[in-house]
């Protein structure tokens, strides 16, 4: 469904994206993981046609992507974007006369889960609201692809549980190719099926989050009873303290001797292992 | 590029909800020009000219094309609205509003000069273009034309301001103004250019200039909008 | 089997292994639990408790200023501790799973000895 092939993008003197080549053909619930300016949003505007690409081919259900035909089927609107101020139903009224997909009885649903005023005008909204507000409008739109960039800014732990609601309810409906953006990692995990990490505008992992359940795993014991163990395991990060070290590995369970101890690895370490944050501390 | 009707006159019908600050400020300068009509009858002053609150209607063909590009133009994209649709719903929406003003601007004129022209000469923008010299139905057209091409000129200039070349074109029509305005050879490109699209005393001609300026200039903004990022 | 225990279990046994291994002898410095935290990257609360609980039993006992030691007998402590956990805990769950899976009591000796002279 999205296809990107050697794609980069640059802004002025910084590349962005640096030859990326994804593909992304099944209905599911995707989230892109990647530090501040790695290029995530980068990556999802030119999956919408808000920006072109500097080389390389961006594709969507197989028709080139461009700033002047933005692709139909894709629906991106930034959590933090400025709306019309008017009532919240007249502004699902509007969405739905931009879009005769747009499922009303959905978003009906939703402000009533979430107990948002109908009636209060979009500035009345805290900034929690009007995000989810936004959030709600694009996961109404019924889009074969919906892009979510940050959806739980600004929102308590309770907004976010019942979001996660929302988004696997309406992928449940129905299912489509949807991607989060966001930096609550392991919140997403719980929700999210595949996992793309991204840094410094390359695709550094991207594979089921399954996948990550199964493989990820840290090993903790006496530094040399560890180094043998080792050999032979794609170990992801490593750090060493007061004679002791832990290593981070991505591979298949082995058997660990008595001596060592092992725990699963969650996403959010996953990633900040992946990224580089445990190479280099000794 | 393929029109979708439905999908750029539902941008169109949103465009006019959302032009609040127009309406009330061609609504002010109306009721303030109509007050000012009704001053000089009851007061029976006698004064050198009378301006036709017609005229005033213009403020709409002026705002309008800045809010719809500089405002209403994000807001729509942010609820999934497609660059095409926006594109031809706008034109709809200036359509329609050049329609409208002229209209009102030749309803308001007729009355005021019934009423008023006694009291002193009634200045009117479509009476000093010479547009009546062919009668009122031709009149209405010609100034339709000529205030689409206004609107279109307006958008396209307030579209191209957030790229580095907006700023270029206002610099060099600032430029062209003022210099071309005190040399003589460049002055009377300027005159001609104004007279095809404006004060050219066969009708055709000057509609036909300012349609033809107008599909150039919209065709323009069909390349800013193509650079235009979210 | 490792995965199940709450990590202050799993930083005990840490400690009591390297004990019991030799690598910690009596008397010596173990690992602080500020490293502990970085380490297994959890809350030092966890690690506080999981000293704490050594330092009840007797194996381990605090210098002041200078971190936890490893008490004299330690390692006796630790085989004492475990051989009871080993005898109660894990002999009966090894027998009700023996008893879940059918496998009779004749079966249960073959396979000891067979553990035992290395044909398993």
């Amino acid at each position: 469904m999205v296809h990107f092939e050697e794609v980069t993008k640059c802004y002025q003197h910084t590349k962005a994206l640096d030859h990326v080549t994804l593909d992304l053909k099944e209905n599911k619930i995707y989230c892109l993981l990647g530090r501040n300016g790695a290029g995530k949003t980068t990556l999802l505007k030119l999956i919408a046609g808000h920006i072109n690409a500097s080389a390389g081919k961006v594709e969507v259900g197989g028709s080139p992507v461009s700033t002047l035909k933005m692709p139909e089927c894709v629906n991106f609107i930034e959590s933090r974007a400025t709306q019309f101020n008017v009532k919240v139903e007249r502004l699902l009224q509007t969405a739905k006369e931009l879009d005769d997909d747009f499922d009303m009885a959905f978003a009906q649903e939703m402000l009533q889960k979430f107990q948002l005023d109908k009636k209060k005008k979009y500035n009345q909204l805290s900034f929690g609201m009007q995000t989810m507000l936004t959030t709600l409008i694009s996961l109404a739109s019924n889009s074969k692809v919906v892009i979510l960039d940050e959806p739980v800014l600004g929102f308590d732990a309770i907004m976010r549980s019942q979001f996660y609601e929302l988004l696997t309810d309406s992928f449940e409906n129905h299912p489509r190719l949807i991607i989060v953006s966001t930096h609550l990692i392991d919140e997403i995990a719980k929700s999210a099926q595949e996992l793309i990490i991204i840094d410094q505008g390359k695709i550094l992992f991207q594979s089921t989050i399954n996948d990550v359940d199964e493989k990820a795993y840290s090993i903790t014991g006496m530094s040399k009873d560890l180094t043998p163990v080792l050999s032979g395991l794609h170990v992801i990060g490593q750090k060493t303290i007061g004679g002791f070290t832990t290593a981070y590995i991505y591979d298949k369970h082995i058997e660990i001797p008595s001596n060592l101890t092992t725990q699963p690895l969650g996403l959010q370490e996953f990633f900040i292992n992946m990224v580089g944050g445990n190479t280099n501390e000794h | 590029m393929s029109i979708n009707f439905n999908k750029a006159w539902a941008i169109s019908k949103i465009n006019f909800r959302h032009l609040k600050a127009a309406y009330i400020i061609t609504g002010c300068l109306l009721l303030v020009g109509i007050a000012n009509l009704i001053l000089i009858m009851t007061a029976a002053n006698i004064t050198n000219g009378i301006v036709d609150p017609g005229n005033y209607a213009y403020a709409a063909a002026i705002f309008a094309p800045i809010f719809i590009p500089a405002i209403n133009f994000k807001k729509i994209m942010h609820l999934n609205g497609k660059k095409t649709d926006f594109y031809w719903g706008a034109l709809f929406n200036y359509v329609i509003i050049a329609a409208v003003v002229s209209f009102f601007e030749i309803l308001l004129y007729i009355v005021t000069k019934n009423t008023c022209s006694s009291y002193g000469h009634v200045l009117d923008i479509v009476q000093a273009f010479g547009w009546f010299s062919h009668g009122i139905v031709p009149a209405f057209f010609q100034q339709f034309f000529f205030i689409l091409l206004l609107e279109i000129f307006i958008h396209t200039l307030t579209a191209m301001q957030t790229f580095w070349f907006g700023w270029v074109t206002d610099v060099a029509l600032v430029a062209v103004i003022s210099v071309f305005t005190p040399i003589p050879v460049l002055r009377s490109a300027l005159v001609w250019f104004f007279y095809m699209i404006i004060f050219n005393p066969t009708v055709m001609i000057q509609i036909i200039s300012c349609i033809v300026l107008s599909a150039f200039l919209y065709a323009l903004y069909l390349l800013v909008l193509k650079k235009q990022r979210i | 089997m490792n995965n199940d225990k709450p990590i202050f279990i799993k930083i005990m046994e840490m400690i009591e292994d390297n004990i019991l291994s030799g690598v910690y002898k009596t008397d010596d410095i173990i690992i602080s639990t500020t490293q502990i935290s970085k380490l297994l990257s959890v809350n030092p609360t966890t690690s506080v408790k999981a000293v704490g609980n050594l330092a009840n039993e007797g194996i381990l006992y605090k210098r002041r200023g200078i971190g936890m030691c490893v008490a004299s007998g330690a390692r006796e402590k630790i085989l004492s501790r475990r051989k009871k956990i080993f005898l109660g805990e894990t002999v009966t769950a090894f027998w009700e799973e023996a008893q879940k899976l059918g496998i009779t009591e004749d079966e249960l000796i073959q396979i000891i000895r067979r553990k035992s002279n290395g044909s398993l």
